[in-house]
């Protein structure tokens, strides 16, 4: 994103996730931050089945006779803060402009690739909420707007699965071999 | 007895048991309780919301959405979200009465 003024035509607006050290904000303004404050399973949108497809929903490269099956995705929504901050008014004016152009009516979409970069599908985003947040602080302005965007997004059960699997046993070879060259091999003791 | 008044009284009965919910929420997230209890969940035009009020609102949007340079605690957006569960038993419910009063099971 770039804003413009009378020193700089394209000024870019910097992103962090989560709140950076305030020394490297305030020397730096105009600036965003995107915070997720939200994780919630979408029991509204959640259908059951089973699919099939030749390439794992685009995740590994099709092979012919090869077809893979998974349970129906788990709904979740993503609920992000986006806060930005700007010292002149016709930055927050330009990111206002900006952000408005993004979702339209509310609504957009955020474009995901796959890692094959074979696929893309494009994640709906609600525009929830919007809160313009000016103050002064020591004197100067400080204009501040506060999106909330939801983006919808899914999980598989197995997934899940294995993110929530157990440790059943832990082995632990108590004497070390194949030691890389030039390594020492700690002293086990009694 | 007509179908919007059983409805809107039966959000009014889920805001009821909804307020304590919420400022149990919200106290658990760091909020501070003299702020906390001045909040309820009411019933507005059909729809269950937190209501704020305007004397504490500023204060309210720091918690809720952040101070200069200091992360947001988002509980009214999340509760507002996700605490739904139950309503639909409350409407369900509700239009089982309606139903019954107006002979749809005799």
């Amino acid at each position: 994103m770039l804003v413009s003024d009378e020193k700089s035509a394209t000024r870019p607006v910097k992103v962090w996730f989560g709140y950076p050290d305030i020394e490297v904000t305030t020397q730096t303004y105009p600036y965003i931050i995107i915070e997720l404050v939200d994780v919630r399973a979408a029991k509204e949108r959640q259908s059951t089945g089973r699919m099939y497809d030749s390439d794992n929903r685009g995740t590994i490269a099709a092979v012919q006779g090869v077809t893979y099956g998974y349970d129906m995705p788990l709904p979740y929504d993503l609920s992000y803060q986006i806060t930005s901050y700007s010292r002149h008014p016709r930055h927050d004016r330009a990111i206002i402009f900006q952000m408005q152009q993004k979702f339209p009516s509310q609504y957009g979409s955020l474009e995901v690739p796959n890692q094959l970069g074979t696929e893309t599908a494009y994640r709906h985003m609600f525009l929830d909420g919007f809160l313009k947040r000016d103050m002064i602080e020591e004197g100067r302005r400080l204009f501040r707007n506060a999106y909330t965007v939801r983006v919808v997004s899914e999980m598989t059960p197995s997934t899940a699965n294995n993110a929530l699997s157990t440790v059943q046993t832990v082995e632990i070879n108590r004497i070390t071999t194949n030691i890389p060259t030039g390594l020492i091999p700690v002293p086990h003791l009694p | 007895m007509n179908t919007n008044t059983v409805a809107n009284d039966a959000l009014k009965k889920a805001a009821e048991r909804l307020t304590p919910e919420f400022r149990q929420e919200a106290l658990n997230a760091g909020w501070p309780a003299d702020i906390v209890y001045q909040l309820t969940v009411d019933e507005v035009d059909g729809n269950l919301q937190v209501s704020i009020p305007d004397e504490i609102r500023s204060k309210v949007d720091d918690l809720e959405y952040g101070e200069v340079n200091g992360s947001s605690n988002r509980v009214i957006y999340r509760f507002e979200k996700s605490h739904t569960e139950g309503l639909d038993d409350i409407f369900e419910s509700a239009f089982e009465d309606v139903a019954v009063n107006l002979g749809a099971f005799n």
